[in-house]
């Protein structure tokens, strides 16, 4: 018995590369978005949103997005038949992985995108996710493309 | 009063993957005793065990944050729409 796992995460090679962009034009701080796409027959990222990092006062090593922002990206992709996929965000010279407060503020089912930047460059980039609520998270393939 | 609820994705596996669903109520409390009701599980997604909104969770009202209004008492009328938007941080 072969066990797959078919959860992939596409990635148009255009919005990978300016997310990336995103990425390396917020560093030292980090950065925030919101990936939206359907997932009726695989889960693919069709367009995506530079949030704003709400939080200040801790911009370096800490983001939250705006629920403002979140419900207005909510309300668009519905409108267009798509839905909020995950989310991505930056580690300023740290590894892609994501931490402990990403887990603790994560929520199951959504796409995590961390993009690891050193010194202003991206150095490696994976996508993570969870299923159920106490579960740990785990690496998600994806495919950018 | 017969309002919309929006689920988002880390919720749809309690409401069998429905992305909106129908409740009942005169105020934000009493939909989500009402969601409760029809899918076991959901409130304590949404509240903590006094009542209060989780700290991972908004609740919007139309196009507003309840918190600015009366947050769980704020009453409703027919045809309101409240969306469940999750609360998206993190860091290193």
């Amino acid at each position: 018995m072969f066990f797959f796992d078919k959860s992939i995460l596409h990635i148009q090679k255009a919005i990978y590369g300016q997310m990336l962009a995103h990425a390396e034009e917020a560093y030292p701080n980090e950065c925030c978005g919101i990936l939206v796409g359907s997932a009726l027959k695989d889960k693919r990222v069709m367009s995506f949103e530079r949030a704003a990092n709400v939080n200040a006062e801790r911009a370096k090593d800490r983001y939250i997005i705006d629920p403002r922002e979140i419900y207005a990206v909510d309300r668009e992709a519905r409108a267009q038949g798509m839905d909020i996929l995950g989310f991505y965000h930056s580690h300023p010279d740290h590894p892609d992985r994501p931490s402990e407060f990403d887990r603790e503020w994560g929520q199951p089912g959504y796409s995590y995108v961390i993009i690891s930047v050193k010194s202003g460059k991206t150095v490696s980039v994976k996508c993570w996710m969870f299923e159920e609520e106490n579960a740990p998270f785990k690496e998600e393939k994806r495919k950018v493309g | 009063m017969a309002v919309k609820v929006r689920i988002p994705t880390p919720l749809r596996k309690l409401t069998n993957g429905a992305d909106e669903v129908a409740a009942e109520g005169r105020n934000i409390a009493e939909v989500i005793g009402d969601l409760e009701k029809n899918f076991p599980g959901l409130k304590e997604r949404i509240c903590e065990p006094d009542g209060k909104l989780r700290r991972f969770v908004n609740l919007y009202l139309n196009d507003e944050d309840i918190r600015f209004k009366k947050n769980l008492d704020t009453e409703l009328k027919d045809s309101d729409e409240i969306s469940i938007i999750p609360a998206i941080a993190g860091g290193m």
